[in-house]
């Protein structure tokens, strides 16, 4: 999917310059791209970045309504606000902004309720792999091998499969996508807009910051996730997975970039052994395994 | 408990004091306004007549009967509200905290543990000036225990909350509509806990007098938001503050507090006119306290419990007085003082403990009792944890022992 | 409590969206976008790409340029602009 780039340009500012947000923030692109895509967003922001590069009371970065509530009740709150517009007849869009931790991990059962009930929320993660408002520890989404605060030796685990938990609740529209491809991700979100129900889309967002990466290579980072088979992309309506355009062709190992290029250009890889990197990339096949049973 | 009458003694003297009229109640049964509920529903009938928009609640034992009844009256399509069945009171309070703040009248009911998991948002809702409506039925803590006292709402009596405890189920009917028109008053705009006690109200029945919508209408205007997320005018709501902006927004709640004890005492007048009964005092007197020996404080069916005491004790010579308060927070101060003034002794009575001290309310009297200087004997009693019964007589042997002890 | 002391109203938590709600923030930076407009081909991949939304264009069709009271001097617009012939029109020069 690719976006038309006048489109983008038309639509509101969402994302206001000089605010916290780290140079080279993934998820500055990310919010930016999202957000403008909708009409008359609402959105609700548990803890996470977001809450930190939204700036200091009294003054906001974000151009839209926020509301920033507890960690594990994004879903929950925005939940409200969608019924609450709902019985005022008010025509809104509602959105859930996370980050990983919030998603994959603290608000697991908050946003598996809203969409169990289907509710009429785009919730969005924006992936960095761990807690990054914190600090860079360790999250359920935080890669096999890679180092945070909390996982000074490398990860031993892989990270979870949150689009296949969430397909499991059988919402209408499930997408990945990555700040890589901003064209990408803004069609999707258009897409996704014209959907009711529960939707979800799940945003790559590289941090320079807590990867240990050059700023300035933060959307090559995100392309290179796609090229590399690390982040597959990919849409899931109705049940039925779809793989999408930009990264169809990494299905087949033989066309993915070498994994070690993604790896070395990111300093909380640097501790990974050669036996680690091929559970990582048995990790990656693993999940576009269990991707293609979906098609 | 109770060690100088025996259980035998005791179901006797409770026998004797049948005080249900047979004869007046079926009259007021016949009064189609008078019905026969329980605290639940009287909960859930109030809360109909309120018209929330929006209710988000979760089921947990004895509160549970509250949001089956509301829920059955939503799809019935006795009421015109957004229920949403959430996965847990966390989200219950989440959902109320977003609809609050996208500009409609919201209201939630808990229990017990469903309080403390909540508790997060319990707190989110004081701190951020979410006028939310939530009974709390109150229940034991753990380990699993079904039976009431106040331990779970004591646990938030900081948390922000304006703090009812109800006496009887039409109480618990007059509060919880009161309750909308004292959290959403532009110069309280908090939320409020009515408190009632899990069983001994919930789940007995008793008359309660229903007011008509029309009156309920009339003393309750719809929901008119101070601030409301909306695209058109954008704001974020408690975003990232530092200290001077925590420390704004703090005093600004106590001085919501201050407001609230004003307003409070006028909101029930108004009630009282449009709609009858309550009354306008925080603090609930019975019996003659000019001539009291000792006077009694507790919360909730405790000090429903007390006033029978005092008539029993009138029998046995010796004249005892109730203070109720049955509001809690913001805590009625000024009105304590100028009753305990009338007082030689006071026994104040907690069915919850803050561990390594004392009851709470014994232990908040007490400061007021320092601070104004008051000359008082003052006694205080840790009753019915658990749930343990506790009658009239159990108050009345308390009170004979503190008369002995001076 | 006196009955006749005025109430105050609430102070609620809201926040106003503003502009440069964490100060100037172009004092981060070390090193600094430079257009060469000649190497420009228009394609906005840098107003895509820009995470602070400090590379402006006023109109499709225009030339970029950029806010240097907030760009934080990442460098992503550098490295992901295409260029004109591999001649890239931005490229980072020292503050």
């Amino acid at each position: 999917m690719k976006a038309k780039i006048t489109e983008m340009m038309e639509r509101p500012n969402v994302l206001l310059r000089g605010n916290f947000a780290c140079a080279g923030c993934g998820l500055s692109i990310a919010y930016r791209t999202s957000i403008s895509a909708l009409d008359r967003p609402i959105v609700v922001i548990p803890a996470c970045c977001s809450s930190v590069i939204q700036s200091l009371h009294p003054n906001v970065a974000f151009n839209v309504p926020t509301l920033n509530i507890a960690f594990a009740a994004h879903a929950s709150a925005a939940s409200g606000i969608a019924r609450a517009k709902k019985m005022r007849g008010e025509e809104v869009t509602t959105v859930v902004w996370s980050g990983d931790g919030g998603t994959y991990d603290i608000g697991l059962a908050t946003w598996s309720g809203a969409a169990e009930r289907n509710e009429n929320i785009i919730h969005f993660c924006y992936d960095n792999n761990f807690y990054s408002n914190t600090g860079a520890q360790r999250s359920g989404a935080t890669p096999r091998g890679a180092v945070t605060t909390t996982t000074p030796e490398g990860k031993k685990e892989k990270r979870k499969s949150i689009t296949r938990i969430m397909a499991a609740h059988d919402i209408p529209y499930i997408a990945t996508a990555s700040i890589g491809y901003p064209r990408d991700l803004y069609a999707k979100v258009k897409k996704a807009s014209t959907i009711e129900g529960y939707r979800f889309i799940l945003i790559d967002a590289p941090c320079p910051t807590g990867w240990l990466s050059d700023p300035a290579i933060t959307p090559e980072l995100g392309e290179l996730a796609v090229k590399t088979g690390y982040f597959p992309l990919y849409e899931i309506e109705n049940g039925n997975l779809i793989f999408s355009r930009k990264g169809e062709k990494y299905r087949d190992p033989e066309n993915r970039v070498p994994l070690e290029e993604y790896l070395s250009k990111q300093n909380r890889f640097k501790k990974m052994t050669p036996s680690q990197i091929v559970e990582v990339k048995k990790d990656i096949q693993h999940e576009w395994d269990q991707l293609v049973r979906l098609e | 408990m109770c060690s100088c009458l025996s259980r035998k003694e005791k179901a006797e003297s409770l026998g004797n004091d049948s005080r249900i009229e047979v004869k007046e109640m079926v009259q007021s049964l016949e009064n189609p306004q008078t019905k026969l509920m329980t605290g639940a529903e009287a909960v859930a009938t109030a809360a109909k007549l309120s018209r929330p928009q929006v209710i988000a609640a979760y089921p947990i034992t004895p509160q549970t009967k509250i949001v089956e009844t509301l829920s059955g009256m939503v799809a019935r399509g006795e009421m015109d509200t957004e229920y949403i069945n959430v996965e847990s009171e966390h989200s219950a309070m989440g959902a109320v905290i977003g609809a609050s703040l996208a500009g409609t009248r919201t209201f939630t009911a808990t229990s017990s543990h469903g309080l403390l998991y909540m508790g997060e948002l319990v707190w989110w809702a004081g701190m951020t000036r979410i006028p939310v409506v939530m009974p709390v039925v109150n229940r034991s803590l753990n380990p699993w225990n079904i039976w009431p006292d106040h331990q779970d709402a004591m646990t938030f009596r900081d948390a922000g909350w304006i703090q009812f405890y109800a006496k009887n189920n039409q109480e618990v009917l007059d509060l919880t509509i009161c309750a909308f028109k004292i959290a959403e008053h532009h110069k309280i705009w908090m939320p409020v806990m009515v408190c009632l006690d899990g069983f001994i109200l919930s789940h007995t029945s008793a008359q309660v007098e229903v007011p008509s919508q029309k009156k309920v209408d009339n003393f309750l205007p719809p929901f008119e938001p101070l601030a409301m997320l909306d695209p058109d005018n954008p704001f974020a709501h408690g975003s990232l503050t530092d200290s001077e902006g925590i420390w704004e927004q703090r005093m600004s709640l106590i001085d919501g507090f201050n407001n609230a004890h004003v307003l409070i005492p006028q909101i029930f007048t108004e009630y009282t006119e449009k709609i009858g009964r309550l009354g306008n005092y925080l603090i609930e007197v019975t019996g003659d306290i000019e001539h009291a020996e000792c006077a009694v404080i507790a919360l909730g069916t405790l000090g429903e419990e007390a006033e029978q005491t005092v008539e029993y004790l009138l029998e046995k010579n010796i004249k005892a007085v109730v203070l109720r308060p049955r509001v809690f927070r913001p805590f009625p101060k000024k009105e304590l003082i100028v009753l305990i003034n009338k007082v030689p002794r006071l026994l104040v009575i907690d069915r919850a403990v803050s561990f390594g001290n004392a009851g709470q309310l014994a232990i908040e009297i007490q400061a007021e009792l320092f601070a104004h200087k008051v000359e008082v004997k003052f006694h205080q009693k840790i009753m019915g944890l658990g749930g343990m019964d506790v009658n009239y007589v159990d108050i009345a042997t308390e009170i004979e022992r503190v008369l002995k002890e001076d | 409590m006196n009955e006749d002391i005025e109430l105050k109203d609430p102070v609620l938590p809201l926040g106003r969206p503003t502009l440069g709600s964490a100060g100037e923030t172009g004092d981060w930076r070390t090193y600094r976008p430079k257009f060469i407009e000649e190497n420009c081909i228009k394609c906005y991949k840098c107003w895509l790409s820009c995470p602070e939304g400090t590379i402006r264009v006023d109109a499709h069709g225009e030339y970029p340029y950029i806010d240097y009271v907030y760009c934080k001097g990442c460098g992503v617009c550098v490295h992901v602009c295409p260029g004109r012939k591999k001649q890239k029109a931005l490229e980072m020069i020292p503050e």
